[in-house]
């Protein structure tokens, strides 16, 4: 958890709440936010001072560097590579390159399970739930399935030795 | 990056598989003492055309078994875009 006079990666709170009121509340234009920012600093500059974020540029660096439940976009390239037909003409996917946008899956799992939100709210181990003698089913974590893919039975032989 | 419409997760699981031994996490003895966690992933028929503009991609979602299931409908953070799979024109 952070503290709370951590506005990181924003430079303080006004910073931050500059960013929520122009970015997701007004939807400025990119060139509304550089005139307002430059207006902001001219006020700010005699005092030998600047305004928490500089232009757009700025201001999308520092959304993107959010860290709390924020993993980053990747992207790569797909292309065909198997054979093309000499004679008919081939379809259009096979020269195309496609560009896939991903985030690394192993990070979002990471994230989910550490979100304070859903605190009291997961199941870590499988369980079995039972209303008298009958066996409830509810999350996916009360079913048969994860029970037999986490649950390992051990037979012991009782031997005592005289 | 793009418009992403309100996406409710159902899913159903069959309780009448039984896996082949082979096929049952817990019989990997380097997996004891880990976590299990079921991977659970998504799609629609939704198209999202993003900024960049020429192409259609299908989202894909992802989830975790572990999250109880009014949670994973209700909350936002349960339920997590991971890719965006492009789609090929004939």
């Amino acid at each position: 958890m952070k503290a709370d006079d951590d506005w990181s990666p924003f430079t303080s709170r006004a910073g931050f709440e500059l960013t929520e009121f122009v970015f997701t509340d007004a939807e400025l234009s990119q060139k509304k936010i550089n005139k307002l920012l430059e207006l902001w600093a001219a006020t700010l500059i005699p005092h030998g001072n600047l305004p928490p974020i500089t232009n757009h540029k700025d201001l999308h660096r520092q959304i993107d560097a959010v860290e709390l439940n924020n993993v980053r976009w990747e992207n790569t390239c797909l292309k065909y590579k198997g054979p093309l037909p000499r004679t008919t003409r081939h379809p259009e996917w096979k020269t195309t390159g496609y560009d896939v946008w991903y985030r690394d899956p192993h990070q979002v799992i990471k994230n989910i399970l550490a979100s304070p939100d859903l605190e009291g709210h997961v199941d870590y181990v499988a369980y079995q739930e039972f209303n008298g003698e009958k066996r409830q089913y509810g999350n996916l974590m009360s079913g048969n399935w994860s029970w037999q893919q986490s649950v390992r039975f051990v037979q012991r032989l009782f031997s005592p030795s005289l | 990056m793009a418009a992403i419409r309100t996406f409710r997760a159902t899913f159903v699981f069959a309780e009448f598989i039984t896996p082949a031994s082979q096929d049952i996490i817990a019989e990997d003895l380097s997996t004891h003492g880990s976590m299990f966690i079921p991977i659970i992933l998504g799609s629609d028929k939704t198209t999202v055309s993003v900024a960049t503009g020429q192409n259609d991609f299908h989202p894909l979602y992802l989830s975790i078994g572990n999250v109880q299931n009014h949670i994973r409908r209700a909350h936002k953070n349960a339920l997590v875009l991971i890719g965006f799979l492009p789609i090929p024109k004939g």
